[in-house]
């Protein structure tokens, strides 16, 4: 029966303005309903691997962030993490908790970025200009601290890059408040739509068995009801001390992933609030050779963070000398962005498939890398 | 052997269907695996973990024994190109969410002709990374289906992820970069082509 039906092949992305990034996937249709997808990646394709091992260990901090645009400073910290294990280096206590405040405020702007996303692909314009609008002030923060907007540099290995300014601290508070107040209009936007419902309940469910045989990670399997996370799991940088609740949800499907983003955003301020206000003083950088003296000694270390769409993770290898031997960067959307996405867009409609990709919060660069 | 309530079967929470992660040690799980596996080695590393090296023809028994103890979450597979000893290492990342360890596989197969079984039936999750380092280092996965092209589109070069692919030599080689007339464009993408 289903043969007699016309097959249309569609090339969905990259010039699509449904698409997340520089990201191809091609659909076979029948009807509106796909049939197939075939994951295309590569148009970020950069190569980092390979130009890491030509490059020295401090300059390949300056090429990790790259690796993912929206939530750039896991990659210096899983990066950091790794050197520093190898090396035998000791971070004191105040670069860990400034390395925390860091990393959950980029956290936040990768949420923001993908939640509105997400409501984009659903037609409500309204949330991404919101959510981008309050991303920026966090950029803000961003640029004052370490001179860059997007790409941060500030964590290296062995501690951090400077002190944080005296009233850095002070605004940092004050956009969190913002974005504290911010987050109920939020959800009464996105939701509390009736739209939303229709459109997010039940869409490309899972659980949490078949989340783990398919290598999914994150907000996306945590979403299933698993409890678990890195930061709880592997504790790194300051977390340890820190109280802060593993946001689950049951259900699994795309409206869970969403509320998981939403709830971790305020997880999110809660933690910066401590770090700020627990913070410690002394040094912020463990003793490290002069950058361009830089040795390893050999050895290979994974290390992984918790990242705002799943486990990241850096597979360094040292021979000695003053390049890597080789790291392997681990991203998230390389196995939800693939082989998740070709097994649960099959049965969809096309209209959802931009939704599917926006809920599993897939960052095409760290497939490429 | 390994007793009978670390089958994966049992692993379902009866009531509610759910997932409940197992909880056994790395060095535990590895003993279990060296008395079963000939050939293998343990090694305990300064950061704490385990590490495992393993003949690379077992590399699939390997995966099953670890994963019915717990270590279900294939973190990564990473090859690393040994060209001083003529070898390829193939690095299996394991973790496993009830013990909470992290657990390294290594296992080493020649440079010449590198072929390995793919453990695609036992980790679902390895597909993309056997598919990526197929195409990156030229290595062979007889078992996974899904081993065509992935990043590098219209290649015609060695596997560029090798130690001895030598990138500024492959590009000065493939392209004229003096006169912008890359030999390898059809001719309406040039310069010249362009007019």
């Amino acid at each position: 029966m289903m043969d007699d039906f016309k097959v249309t092949e569609i090339i969905f992305g990259p010039q699509h303005p449904g698409i997340h990034g520089n990201f191809g996937t091609r659909l076979e249709l029948r009807g509106d309903l796909v049939y197939r997808a075939r994951m295309v990646p590569g148009y970020l394709h950069r190569a980092f691997e390979k130009l890491m091992e030509q490059r020295t260990w401090m300059q390949n901090v300056a090429i990790v962030p790259r690796i993912c645009v929206p939530d750039p400073d896991v990659n210096e910290m899983a990066y950091s993490m790794a050197v520093e294990n190898i090396m035998g280096l000791e971070v004191p206590d105040r670069a860990n908790y400034i390395r925390t405040i860091i990393l959950e405020l980029s956290r936040i702007s990768a949420h923001l970025m993908g939640l509105g996303g997400i409501g984009g692909a659903i037609g409500l314009y309204t949330l991404p200009m919101w959510t981008n609008g309050d991303r920026d002030y966090i950029l803000d923060l961003f640029e004052e601290l370490t001179g860059g907007r997007v790409y941060h540099i500030f964590i290296w290995p062995g501690g951090v890059r400077w002190d944080i300014p005296d009233n850095w601290p002070r605004k940092v508070n004050k956009v969190l408040d913002h974005i504290e107040a911010r987050l109920p209009e939020y959800y009464s936007l996105f939701f509390e739509s009736k739209v939303t419902d229709a459109r997010l309940k039940g869409l490309a469910r899972f659980d949490s068995r078949w989340a783990v045989d398919h290598g999914v990670t994150g907000p996306n399997l945590r979403a299933t009801g698993l409890e678990v996370d890195i930061r709880r799991m592997e504790p790194y940088a300051a977390y340890e001390d820190i109280d802060f609740k593993v946001i689950t949800r049951k259900e699994g499907d795309g409206l869970a992933r969403t509320l998981v983003r939403w709830y971790e955003v305020r997880e999110s301020i809660r933690i910066i609030r401590q770090a700020v206000e627990d913070m410690p003083s002394g040094e912020i950088r463990a003793k490290t050779p002069p950058p361009l003296a830089f040795m390893v000694p050999p050895g290979d270390h994974f290390a992984r963070v918790e990242s705002s769409k799943g486990e990241y993770g850096y597979y360094v290898v040292s021979k000695g000398g003053k390049f890597p031997y080789r790291v392997h960067v681990r991203g998230p959307s390389f196995t939800h962005g693939i082989d998740v996405l070709e097994q649960i867009l099959p049965g969809n409609e096309i209209s959802d498939v931009a939704l599917i990709t926006g809920t599993l919060d897939v960052c095409p660069p760290d497939i490429d890398r | 052997m390994v007793e009978d309530s670390y089958d994966l079967t049992k692993r379902k929470d009866e009531r509610s269907g759910e997932y409940v992660p197992e909880d056994i040690p790395a060095e535990r799980a590895a003993d279990e695996v060296l008395k079963k596996v000939p050939g293998a080695e343990s090694r305990k590393r300064k950061d704490g973990r385990v590490e495992l090296n393993v003949p690379s023809t077992s590399i699939g028994s390997v995966m099953s024994e670890f994963k019915r103890m717990g270590y279900d979450h294939f973190v990564a597979l990473t090859c690393i190109d040994l060209i001083k000893e003529d070898m390829f290492e193939m690095v299996y990342h394991l973790w496993s969410y009830g013990a909470r360890t992290h657990v390294y596989v290594k296992t080493n197969i020649p440079r010449e002709d590198p072929s390995i079984e793919s453990v695609v039936e036992v980790f679902r999750t390895a597909v993309t990374y056997e598919r990526e380092i197929k195409e990156m280092f030229g290595v062979d996965f007889p078992g996974n289906q899904r081993l065509t092209q992935f990043i590098l589109e219209d290649w015609e070069g060695p596997p560029p992820m090798r130690k001895d692919f030598d990138s500024i030599r492959y590009v000065q080689d493939k392209f004229d970069i003096k006169v912008r007339n890359p030999k390898g464009l059809p001719p309406k993408w040039t310069k010249e082509g362009g007019k």
